[in-house]
């Protein structure tokens, strides 16, 4: 009975799909969240007669008989299209429009990646995300400045009491890499670096197909909820499709069970 | 001794093999590019009318006798599998890298351990050294292939990666938004549908590549949408029910055929 383990295949991927728009459903508000989307290849084939073989002496089969054995996930894609900007006025809110991520370091200092820009100050001034890891390059905001201002180049101006002139105090700088879905997602929004996403390619915002900065914004989530929610719907009616080969299956089991009375 | 009930065997064999390739299909309902498959089964009457033309003697002879009995004792069975390639539904992603074909006789080309391989999974995507890959990690082939033996190539300056209707491939010159065409796609097309072979992984071999053809003005290609699976659910649960149903008749068969006939031989004819 292939059908069995052929349905089996089919409801954990299934499960994989619910899994993902789970999850994609569950960061619809998270800031800097980039949505996945989980793709699927067939499995591999059992061949029950070769094409080719011959049917009588002058005839040759045209196709030959192939069954399928069943499906597996191959990717679980992230999706780094642009989520929509929000303004919140803050200003060391920040948001990418376009390729890039920020850098940030982690106490053990690993160099990690983020989309979300919804930065702060500890309490020497650092600029760190909500979790404390500082950004790269370090930028320290003098105590006394009174307004703080981000190019969209990435350059970072205090206004100091008693100056009329804005102080450059120091530059953010962007990473682009060749195959983002390819970095491995950390969780809290941060990415790290593999052999499959390519070198960081770091550059100053808005030059070499990096994306602008834009002060006073955060990029919301990408995920779509009526994409989300036809995934779901369709991850739920195959589920159910392939559980019914299964009982299909044992109910056919069953009646050649009978044929012994 | 009973023929029928050889046949109902087999018949129910030949169900129980339906079921894998209907559980196959509906396993791969959420796949990209994924195309149903489906069987024949050879009834009787088809299989001993192709007999019979064949028939080496004049069908008076002795011998044809014996071949036709030979011919008949044979039950239903699988006797092809196609596969069914017409356009899934198409889902639109905007994904700069997910590519569609909209027609059915047409692929994209991949480069694999084993040769060029078909596909019509076109959710691509880039690898490491910015090449365009699929979830696999093969290499998708442009037009120049043979020449070049190289897949695509993009730069992380690339922001904008249009491709049109034919597979032309355009990136925006870095800085600006003008474009510049980088390579196009090999579309690829194949003389007759039923000599591909599916391998599994969404691929398709063709075992003679003097089978296949490029296409420059495909016209074919719609760049952001997805190919779903081609699968019909409905067909597929009325096929589920109809299996089961079979089953139970041909064990009713070979019940009334074994049990009930043979005792009623058994204990009536004994008792004369």
């Amino acid at each position: 009975m292939q059908s069995l383990y052929t349905a089996s295949t089919g409801m954990l991927a299934m499960q994989t799909q619910i899994d993902t728009t789970a999850n994609n459903i569950a960061n619809v508000n998270t800031i800097g969240f980039k949505k996945s989307r989980a793709e699927f290849a067939d499995l591999m084939y059992r061949v029950m007669e070769y094409a080719g073989t011959s049917t009588s002496d002058t005839t040759k089969s045209p196709t030959g008989i192939e069954v399928g054995l069943g499906v597996r996930p191959t990717a679980v894609n992230k999706i780094f299209s642009e989520g929509s900007l929000k303004q919140t006025g803050n200003q060391l809110d920040l948001a990418i429009t376009g390729k890039g991520f920020f850098k940030l370091e982690l106490p053990d200092g690993t160099q990690v990646y983020t989309k979300n820009g919804a930065f702060k100050v500890d309490q020497n001034g650092t600029i760190v995300n909500s979790d404390g890891y500082t950004l790269i390059p370090q930028i320290v905001i003098p105590p006394n400045a009174t307004n703080i201002s981000i190019g969209t180049d990435g350059t970072v101006t205090v206004i100091q009491p008693g100056q009329v002139q804005a102080t450059q105090i120091g530059q953010i700088q962007t990473t682009a890499f060749i195959n983002p879905a390819g970095l491995h997602s950390m969780g809290s929004n941060l990415y790290l670096e593999t052999d499959a996403s390519g070198q960081p390619v770091e550059g100053v915002p808005g030059i070499d197909g990096l994306g602008t900065l834009r002060q006073g914004f955060v990029e919301l989530s990408n995920v779509e909820l009526v994409v989300e929610l036809t995934d779901l719907i369709t991850g739920q009616r195959a589920y159910d499709a392939n559980s019914k080969i299964i009982t299909t299956s044992d109910q056919m089991l069953q009646t050649t069970n009978n044929l012994k009375r | 001794m009973q023929t029928g009930y050889y046949s109902s065997a087999a018949g129910m064999v030949t169900q129980f093999n339906r079921l894998d390739t209907i559980a196959n299909n509906l396993a791969n309902v959420n796949t990209n590019g994924y195309k149903e498959n489906n069987l024949i089964v050879g009834d009787f009457m088809r299989l001993y009318k192709e007999k019979r033309d064949d028939l080496p003697n004049a069908n008076n002879t002795k011998e044809a006798a014996q071949f036709i009995n030979r011919t008949m004792a044979k039950a239903p069975q699988i006797v092809d599998a196609y596969t069914n390639f017409t356009v899934g539904n198409m889902q639109k992603t905007s994904n700069q890298l997910d590519l569609a074909l909209s027609r059915d006789n047409l692929f994209f080309a991949v480069k694999t351990p084993e040769g060029v391989r078909l596909t019509r999974d076109g959710s691509f995507t880039l690898d490491d050294e910015g090449k365009l890959v699929t979830k696999q990690g093969y290499e998708v082939l442009g037009n120049d292939y043979a020449k070049s033996k190289e897949g695509i190539t993009f730069s992380t300056t690339d922001t904008v990666i249009n491709i049109d209707k034919n597979g032309q491939i355009s990136t925006n010159v870095p800085g600006s938004l003008n474009l510049t065409q980088n390579k196009k796609l090999f579309i690829a097309s194949v003389d007759n549908l039923k000599y591909l072979q599916k391998e599994g992984d969404n691929l398709y071999k063709l075992d003679d590549m003097k089978r296949m053809h490029g296409n420059e003005e495909s016209g074919a290609v719609v760049q952001g949408f997805v190919e779903k699976s081609n699968v019909n659910a409905v067909k597929m649960m009325t096929q589920l029910i109809e299996t089961n149903r079979l089953v139970g008749m041909y064990q009713k068969a070979m019940d009334a055929q074994m049990n009930d006939m043979d005792r009623d031989a058994i204990e009536k004819i004994a008792r004369k």
